[in-house]
């Protein structure tokens, strides 16, 4: 093979290249983890582009791990975008994230990706947050949203199920999580820019008297009031209609 | 800069105010006297003063109006409006005449002859007869009508002689006071220029003295400028109604422009924009446009009652269109950075603004609220709402609790097996600790919420309810 044919092809759009010497090859946004940022090969989050997140939907320790992303005084406004649950204010406020500029979107699919590449191109918006909507993801979809993030200086952090996995995706970074434990985090790398696939990393997300499991004592009926009557009626609640509670409503 | 008014005299609005200038012979009457005739009219014989019968017998064809006052007044008004693209300063002098203070914006027009320019520009298309007058003061500039060509402004002195040469019964006097400078023996304003002034005032009053001192400048002459007409609102009918929401993109821009023409002519801007689709049907469909800051460049609020109708939905055609102007605000434009921060994002505002005007996004900012119940400290503040002031109190260190990140809201039901609450159908290992919450006081339940681990890997916000249901609240 020629080197000038290896330089043309180089030098094309879609290759991709397992280690990009010429770029941002380190210089990352510290992930606030310090065995996620060694795990990294850039130190940290990419400055910009896209990055999936392939997890058990939905997965509420991934706010946790994004946190110190979205706190500190860096420029730019940070937007979640349809997040499975309500992001509790009180408790971002406490982990610094500024609530001034934080946005939460929802939507409709089509209307959410538009919205969400909009915000990403737009240079306003510095990390996004998408949980991937219902529906395949096709990868002109990724990339159009990957060259948003890069256009716009945004980190786009996209959390998708893990069945994705098996599928080419065009973002640079792609990282497993699995919760072993409450309050724990595996991070698998499944594709990095200049790192192998499979190295992994413990994180623990909450503090120490949150992991710990609870005494065996206290899977307790000691706690659980016994139902006075048999024929308990279901619980009901202010303004809400009574629902039996076998039938939790199905999560996606 | 010294000031230098323009006077727009309008001899004959009252027989132009409905159709403008017409070639037939036309005059004004009132008790069967000739007040105006215009010049077919006076060729024909009928002049000032006449009796209706007396001007008919001249001339056979001659058309007779009554004054309209209201209507001499809207036109004035309506003139007044267009010249404000020239001056904020217009004035109006009734009965048919606009001054105007021009000084401050000569070098807007570049100069003395691009401001005659543009007047003479307006004067060619004004569909009233007009004179034109020229003075250093309102009062002057009404009375020197017809100025020489001229190359610049005239000096003070120039003014001065031109004043000097104005008869007495060229003056705006009223007819006894006339009589009673005649009577001396003056004939030219430029005779009494040389008497001192407090023997003027007492010989022929202190309102003529005042007139006097304001006609040459000695005294200052406020008015009142002609306030702009509020708020902006137009509509445009069609001729063939409209099925296809795309058409309608070039008449909006056509109301667009006319509303940016007119907030550039009064330097403001507005936040929110009304637009009114008048259908087939008789019913009328309101679009609201709103904008986190206000603004007045058509092309955002194009493009954002763009996003708007791409989720409008016809219901019948468009027979028309209607545009509200909002509340303008006075314009105060920002300081730009000489030098950008490199490091700086586009301002927040404008993706607000896109993303606010998609109705099928829901677009909030989490904020707290001073609930007592963990689901009711959340709320969502729109996005165009105005932040608060940052001085919040911060209310929340106070309590060094625990809480979840994720609130689910409302609480959702779980299921319980041999007494211990399951989810996913997999038992919950509760935390021993307890943390009370009461209801307000028509409920009278106690909440009891406990910290508890999920075998998925999850950390969960439960309670039990004072009926025994369990009920998970959130996750950490």
């Amino acid at each position: 093979m020629s080197s000038a044919f290896l330089q043309q092809l180089l030098s094309r759009r879609d290759t991709w290249r397992g280690r990009d010497l010429d770029g941002a090859a380190r210089g990352g946004r510290p992930t606030g983890f310090a065995g996620l940022d060694r795990l990294l090969s850039q130190g940290g989050w990419p400055a910009q582009g896209l990055v999936e997140l392939l997890c058990p939907l939905p997965c509420p320790p991934l706010l946790h791990l994004l946190l110190p992303a979205l706190a500190g005084d860096q420029p730019g406004a940070r937007l979640i975008a349809n997040p499975p649950e309500r992001p509790s204010a009180r408790a971002l406020a406490r982990a610094g994230v500024p609530l001034e500029r934080l946005l939460v979107l929802h939507g409709e699919r089509d209307g959410l990706l538009r919205a969400c590449y909009e915000a990403a191109a737009s240079d306003t918006v510095a990390t996004l947050l998408l949980w991937a909507p219902g529906g395949a993801l096709p990868a002109g979809t990724l990339r159009r949203l990957h060259l948003g993030a890069q256009q716009g200086r945004c980190l786009l952090v996209l959390a998708r199920p893990r069945r994705a996995a098996r599928q080419p995706s065009p973002a640079p970074l792609r990282l497993e999580l699995d919760c072993p434990a409450p309050g724990e985090l595996t991070v698998t790398v499944h594709k990095q820019p200049g790192g192998r696939p499979g190295e992994r990393c413990h994180l623990s997300l909450l503090p120490e008297h949150l992991r710990r499991p609870p005494p065996a004592t206290a899977t307790l009926p000691v706690l659980t009031r016994r139902p006075a009557a048999a024929h308990e009626p279901t619980p009901a609640l202010p303004g809400r209609p009574a629902e039996p509670p076998g039938r939790e409503a199905p999560r996606p | 800069m010294s000031a230098l008014w323009l006077a727009l005299h309008y001899p004959l609005l009252d027989l132009e105010a409905g159709d403008g200038p017409v070639d037939r012979p036309r005059a004004l009457v009132h008790r069967h006297r000739v007040l105006q005739a215009n010049p077919a009219a006076r060729a024909a014989g009928v002049e000032t003063g006449l009796r209706l019968a007396t001007a008919r017998a001249l001339c056979e064809a001659l058309e007779v109006r009554e004054a309209d006052d209201g209507a001499r007044d809207r036109a004035l008004r309506h003139q007044g409006r267009q010249l404000l693209a020239l001056t904020p300063q217009v004035c109006p002098a009734p009965p048919a005449s606009l001054l105007l203070e021009v000084g401050g914006c000569l070098k807007l027009f570049g100069g003395f002859q691009g401001l005659l320019a543009r007047i003479d520009r307006y004067r060619l298309h004004c569909p009233f007869t007009t004179r034109l007058g020229l003075g250093p003061t309102p009062l002057a500039a009404w009375h020197l009508t017809d100025p020489p060509p001229l190359e610049g402004v005239p000096e003070t002195a120039r003014f001065q002689a031109w004043l000097a040469q104005l008869t007495l019964d060229q003056l705006d006097l009223e007819p006894r006071l006339r009589e009673r400078l005649q009577a001396p023996g003056f004939r030219t304003l430029g005779e009494l220029y040389p008497l001192p002034r407090p023997a003027l005032g007492k010989r022929f009053g202190a309102p003529f003295l005042d007139w006097l001192q304001r006609l040459l400048g000695e005294k200052p002459d406020p008015r009142r400028p002609l306030a702009p007409p509020r708020p902006f609102r137009r509509r445009r009918d069609f001729d063939d109604p409209l099925d296809n929401l795309d058409h309608l993109h070039r008449p909006m821009e056509t109301l667009l422009g006319e509303l940016a023409t007119d907030l550039e002519r009064h330097q403001e801007s507005v936040a929110a924009i009304r637009w009114h689709l008048y259908l087939n049907n008789g019913h009328r469909d309101t679009l609201v446009i709103r904008r986190a800051h206000p603004g007045h460049d058509v092309a955002t609020w194009l493009d954002l009652t763009r996003r708007r109708l791409e989720h409008q939905v016809l219901e019948a055609p468009v027979l028309g269109l209607g545009l509200d102007g909002g509340r303008p605000r006075p314009r105060n434009p920002a300081l730009a950075d000489l030098f950008p921060d490199p490091g700086a994002r586009a301002p927040l505002a404008g993706l607000l603004e896109k993303l606010a005007a998609e109705p099928a996004l829901r677009l909030y900012r989490p904020d707290r609220d001073p609930g007592h119940l963990p689901e009711e400290t959340e709320r969502g503040r729109a996005p165009l709402e105005r932040p608060p002031a940052p001085a919040a109190p911060p209310a929340a260190p106070a309590t060094p609790e625990d809480r979840p990140l994720w609130l689910l809201d409302p609480p959702r039901p779980l299921s319980v097996r041999d007494a211990v609450p399951h989810w996913r159908d997999r038992p919950l290992s509760l935390f021993p600790q307890e943390e009370r919450f009461s209801q307000p006081w028509h409920d009278q339940a106690a909440r009891r919420y406990h910290v508890a681990h999920h075998p998925d890997g999850l950390c969960c916000w439960v309670f039990q309810d004072d009926r025994d249901g369990w009920w998970l609240q959130g996750f950490f």
